[in-house]
């Protein structure tokens, strides 16, 4: 079984990610904010199969938090959605510059879909290196 | 014209003159002295050479004499018998007989030599022939042995001749065969005779031929440098050399060979010089004479000059110098004959008649010319003084201008177009904050540079050159400065052209405006930060309701459980009543900026309000562990304000609601005290303190004190709570602020309301 982390500080929204991935028959970690999902990865025996990331957090934001997993060589050939409720074009192509394999802007899509995104990305096989 | 004046008084006619002549005798007297000494002195020494080398010739052949007498008297002994027996009998008593030293010294012998045909010496005899006494020398002996083919005679016919040097001693030798008194043979060996070549001996010669004489070895190491150096001539050049060895000597050499053909005496001979000496005084008489006749030439032609030229001319000078001197006119000059001076003198004196009557010409118009400029003179103070009227007008609105210019906001800048700045106000170098003062656009241009950390094109210089040449108002805005945005606006001044023309289409200068943007940019920015902020904002809570909602509606196809109904319910609810508190901040702002705020002001303790909000959010408070206190005030010390409650209430419930969740641990403490007019509540928390980047950022719309936008809290609120307590406290004629902050210790807000209405 695969799994999956979602680094989100808002709580509506981890309960969200929780409860649709768990309704989709799929386990998922969750992480408060970018340290702690940094923390979380580094002790993850079985690093997970997709990383769903928020930009506006606490402490640090998510632009930061994926460069830092981009530069990390045990970390960087995991594919990383961005997942926010920022919606500028601006945001978007420096999410992808940095590294992302997508960018989702939270309202535009129901829980089914964003799981099903999710599942497909890991069962296309081998993700894309570092892009 | 005749005034000749310089520094350095140049030297005059006469010196000339006088310098040329003398040089001219002194050249020619070189020349007489070089020609006669050369050319004479010469021919002489030629004629006295001649002498010489006859004289050479002579001493030669008097050596070639002798060694023809010393052959001919080596002939009478060797053809005769009683020799021709002595070769064979060898009888000593014959040669004692005959060949006695006294008898040798008598026939002129040095030494004699008796040889077979073998060449064998069996008898030698040598001697002294000043003391005629036998001398044991064997060097004669050896001499010959080594050079045997000397005594070598087979023939009748040979025999040998010459000189032999033996030893370092010259002298004559001659070897003939020994026959029969009858001249017939067979030849005996030979018979062989030495006359040395000695001092004596050339001392005859010398006497005998009337000439100072000497001979030399050739070889001797020891000769006189006069000799020494004549062998060199001798060796290289020829077999004789003269030369004169002073002036009333002179000395030939010739070398003279011996036997071999090899040099062997070299000899000298001396003799004074009658002709070179009698050339001599003939040559000093000759000069002399020519001396004394140049120069008594030369006197008489400076005499001639004097008088005929130089007098004149320096008469005629001395005239127009006193003309010059004293501006007089009417002076004439001497010329004296008409010759090229006297044509000379006479035009003087014409052209001082001419300069006399334009003299008088001129002063006439003079006079003109002193009323012409007196007419001018009270012309040009009518217009002085229309000028200074003129001038003041000007000055006084020239001042109102600056005046103006001066008292603008933003940069002002008048520059001619090679970027001089001509006018420029005291806010320009406020805005660009430097103390220099700017001389040209380009100064503008290095003071950009100096303070932008960001790396900008734009350069003000470039944008002046391109008004001057499109001619027309140009902009440049939001150049980054710092921490400021500037607007650069320039605008080209035409050259005014009178009335007619409206105006010229040449540009003449610029005008430069600099203008401080940075509020106007950091509300723009603002406002795109709010726009951002709102969205995410409201999409965070709508998003939890539309999956939430989303995923009920599944579940009630499926069978769902009751648990999960009752969560996403529960995250539907806090969903809605963020957007709720969103939609009420948005508005509170909306209104207070609008100025739409309701303030009811009257008296109140606020003491008593600060207990009740204590009261009310001590759960909260408890929640977090956290001690929430209310220092009282003294005893008897009034907490009472004049303003709105319930504005208040709200703005002490975001300060208490800011500090407890922001504190994670220890004492959140409310103070009330007395400060002049006002009285000041302050919270107090020990939580983690703003750094002083951050400190700037409170107070603003949506700026939670976080180091950037994307670092916001959502959970915490929506960053307008200091922005909404600030347009309250403002409205009620109070004020708020960060009163300090530590990091790491905690930080103090405070907020300041009157105590009393305003007198009216």
């Amino acid at each position: 079984m695969k799994t999956f982390l979602a680094v989100e500080d808002d709580e509506l929204i981890r309960h969200l990610y929780e409860r649709s991935f768990r309704v989709a028959g799929h386990e998922i970690e969750v992480a408060n904010d970018g340290e702690e999902a940094l923390d979380k990865l580094s002790k993850m025996e079985v690093k997970p199969a997709v990383i769903l990331l928020d930009i506006m957090m606490p402490k640090m934001n998510g632009f930061d938090v994926l460069q830092a997993i981009k530069a990390d060589e045990k970390l960087k050939n995991i594919p990383v959605i961005m997942l926010t409720n920022l919606g500028s074009e601006e945001d978007r192509q420096k999410g992808l510059a940095l590294g992302a394999l997508d960018y989702l802007v939270k309202s535009d899509y129901n829980p089914g879909q964003v799981v099903e995104k999710v599942i497909e990305l890991t069962e296309k096989g081998a993700p894309p290196a570092a892009a | 014209m005749f005034g000749m004046s310089s520094h350095r008084k140049p030297f005059s006619v006469r010196s000339k003159i006088l310098l040329t002549i003398g040089i001219t005798i002194a050249i020619l007297s070189v020349v007489v002295y070089l020609i006669s000494t050369r050319v004479l002195l010469t021919s002489y020494k030629q004629i006295e050479e001649a002498g010489v080398v006859q004289d050479l010739g002579r001493a030669h052949d008097t050596f070639d004499n002798f060694a023809q007498q010393q052959q001919i008297k080596v002939n009478d002994w060797s053809q005769w018998d009683d020799a021709y027996d002595y070769a064979q009998t060898h009888d000593e008593d014959w040669f004692e007989r005959t060949a006695f030293p006294a008898g040798m010294a008598n026939a002129d012998i040095s030494y004699v030599i008796f040889s077979d045909n073998t060449d064998h010496i069996y008898r030698l005899r040598v001697i002294d022939i000043d003391g005629s006494v036998e001398i044991a020398s064997t060097s004669e002996k050896e001499f010959f042995v080594q050079n045997h083919e000397l005594l070598h005679n087979p023939d009748f016919e040979t025999g040998h001749t010459g000189l032999v040097i033996i030893d370092g001693k010259p002298s004559m030798f001659s070897s003939l065969p020994i026959v029969r008194g009858d001249g017939t043979g067979p030849i005996r060996g030979s018979l062989s005779f030495g006359r040395a070549v000695d001092v004596e001996k050339v001392k005859n010669f010398a006497e005998f031929i009337h000439l100072n004489l000497t001979a030399y070895v050739y070889d001797d190491p020891e000769l006189p440098a006069d000799v020494v150096d004549a062998k060199q001539h001798l060796s290289t050049e020829q077999d004789h050399y003269v030369r004169a060895l002073t002036d009333r000597t002179i000395v030939g050499y010739v070398v003279y060979k011996d036997i071999f053909g090899n040099p062997g005496l070299i000899l000298r001979v001396e003799e004074p010089r009658p002709i070179y000496t009698q050339g001599l005084g003939t040559i000093y008489i000759f000069l002399a004479i020519a001396g004394v006749s140049l120069w008594l030439f030369g006197i008489a032609i400076i005499w001639l000059l004097e008088r005929l030229v130089i007098a004149r001319f320096v008469r005629l000078t001395r005239d127009v110098e006193h003309i010059n001197r004293d501006q007089d006119l009417t002076v004439h000059v001497e010329g004296g004959v008409m010759d090229d001076i006297g044509t000379l003198a006479g035009r003087i004196n014409q052209m001082l008649a001419w300069l006399s009557s334009a003299q008088e010409a001129e002063a006439k118009s003079k006079k003109e010319i002193v009323s012409l400029l007196d007419t001018i003179k009270h012309g040009k103070e009518e217009a002085e003084k229309m000028v200074i009227q003129r001038t003041h007008e000007l000055s006084n609105e020239k001042a109102r201008l600056l005046a103006s210019i001066n008292s603008l906001s933003f940069g002002f800048v008048i520059a001619s177009v090679d970027d001089t700045i001509i006018v420029r106000n005291p806010a320009l170098t406020a805005i660009l904050e430097t103390e220099i003062i700017p001389k040209s656009i380009s100064d503008i241009s290095a003071a950009l540079k100096n303070v932008d950390t960001i790396k900008t094109t734009f350069d003000p210089v470039t944008l002046a050159h391109d008004v001057v040449k499109e001619k027309r108002t140009m902009e440049k805005s939001g150049v980054s400065f710092g921490k400021k945005f500037l607007r650069f606006l320039c605008a080209p001044i035409f050259a005014d052209e009178g009335s007619d023309t409206a105006v010229s289409t040449e540009v003449i200068g610029y005008v430069f405006i600099v203008e401080d943007i940075t509020d106007s940019k950091n509300m723009e920015r603002s406002r795109e930060e709010f726009f951002s902020i709102a969205s995410h904002e409201l999409r965070t809570p709508l998003t939890a309701i539309r999956w939430n909602t989303d995923m009920l509606l599944n579940m009630k196809k499926n069978a769902s459980t009751k648990k999960d109904e009752e969560e996403m319910l529960h995250d539907i609810h806090n969903s809605s009543i963020r957007l709720i508190d969103i939609v009420a901040d948005f508005l509170e702002v909306s209104r207070l900026e609008q100025g739409k705020v309701r303030v009811d002001k009257k008296l109140f303790d606020v003491g008593a309000l600060v207990e009740k909000t204590v009261h009310s959010m001590q759960e909260m408070a408890d929640k977090r562990a956290l001690t929430l206190t209310y220092e009282q005030p003294k005893a008897g010390e009034s907490t009472e304000v004049y303003a709105d409650v319930n504005n208040t209430e709200q703005v002490l419930e975001n300060l208490l609601g800011n500090a407890l969740k922001f504190t994670q641990k220890g004492t959140i403490t409310i103070r009330t005290e007395h400060n002049g007019p006002f009285l000041k509540v302050s919270v107090t928390d020990t939580g983690a303190g703003i750094s002083e980047h951050n400190q700037t950022r409170l107070f603003k719309k949506f700026q939670q004190a976080g180091e950037d936008m994307l670092a916001r809290d959502v959970n915490q609120s929506t960053g307008l709570g200091l922005y909404i307590s600030k347009l309250l406290v403002t409205a009620m004629g109070g004020t708020i602020g960060l009163e300090k902050s530590v990091l790491g210790k905690g930080s103090t807000f405070a907020f300041m309301l009157p105590t009393e209405a305003p007198k009216a």
